[in-house]
């Protein structure tokens, strides 16, 4: 029998490469025990690896370590992912909106991380409280 | 992640990629695949059948490796992204700058006199 669902689900990294290993088999067991559709984790997965990669590549001074807190909540027929951090200030929903590329040459290749956040998630908060970055994505779930 | 390279018989490196081009998985592969696929000339074709996932970073090896073939002259077709693959390389615009087929005859002869 599947295990019952929980009220949510939290998992503590440190802001290391190595860290991120542990992330996506974490992504995998919540989705199973929600019972969540294979597109929308997917839609986490990529969410959260973009989020993750960019804390842990920028958020700290090299040798400073950190936890990143990731937390998962199913409200109704939503989603709601906290990532918090107590890195440097960022918002990277600030970031201008990507002009994408028309030719192999002009390709800019950094950037494209918050654009597929942007895309991915349905709505996406900042803010910036006792000295964290706090960022809340809502992910609205299919009804059937 | 792995992958494997097999050069086909009009001259083609194939290389099937398998597992997750995240962080972690192109950190894994990052300097081999390059070494291999994006030093000579010879046209490339990627199969992505076997990979589920993919992020911006994995984006970047693509692009940067499709790049340094083109300024050899040489050329980097996609074949077969899962559908969930597929959308971010459309998202991210990566299928307007390189193209991305279903079957392997056509990636062929996309790369056909090259």
């Amino acid at each position: 029998m599947a295990p019952m669902p929980q009220a949510s689900y939290t998992l503590t990294l440190e802001n290391t490469t190595a860290s991120l290993e542990s992330l996506a088999p974490w992504i995998q067991t919540v989705a199973q025990q929600l019972s969540l559709t294979a597109e929308t984790t997917f839609r986490i997965d990529l969410i959260l690896a973009e989020v993750i990669t960019n804390i842990v590549e920028y958020a700290y001074s090299p040798g400073q370590f950190n936890p990143i807190l990731i937390k998962i909540k199913q409200q109704a027929n939503q989603l709601v992912i906290e990532v918090q951090d107590q890195g440097i200030p960022f918002d990277p929903l600030q970031a201008p909106p990507v002009t994408l590329p028309t030719t192999l040459q002009s390709a800019n290749i950094g950037g494209l991380g918050i654009h597929l956040l942007r895309h991915y998630s349905d709505e996406c908060f900042y803010q910036r409280l006792n000295d964290q970055n706090q960022l809340t994505i809502i992910i609205h779930l299919p009804t059937d | 992640m792995t992958f494997d390279i097999k050069i086909l018989d009009n001259g083609i490196k194939y290389v099937k990629l398998v597992g997750r081009l995240d962080r972690v998985g192109t950190n894994a592969i990052d300097n081999t695949f390059t070494f291999q696929v994006a030093t000579t000339k010879a046209p490339v074709i990627i199969d992505l059948s076997e990979v589920e996932f993919l992020a911006s970073i994995g984006i970047r090896l693509l692009l940067s490796n499709a790049r340094a073939l083109e300024n050899r002259t040489g050329k980097l077709v996609l074949l077969q992204p899962t559908a969930a693959v597929k959308d971010v390389l459309s998202v991210a615009g990566v299928d307007q700058l390189l193209e991305v087929y279903d079957d392997l005859e056509a990636a062929q002869l996309a790369l056909s006199g090259i």
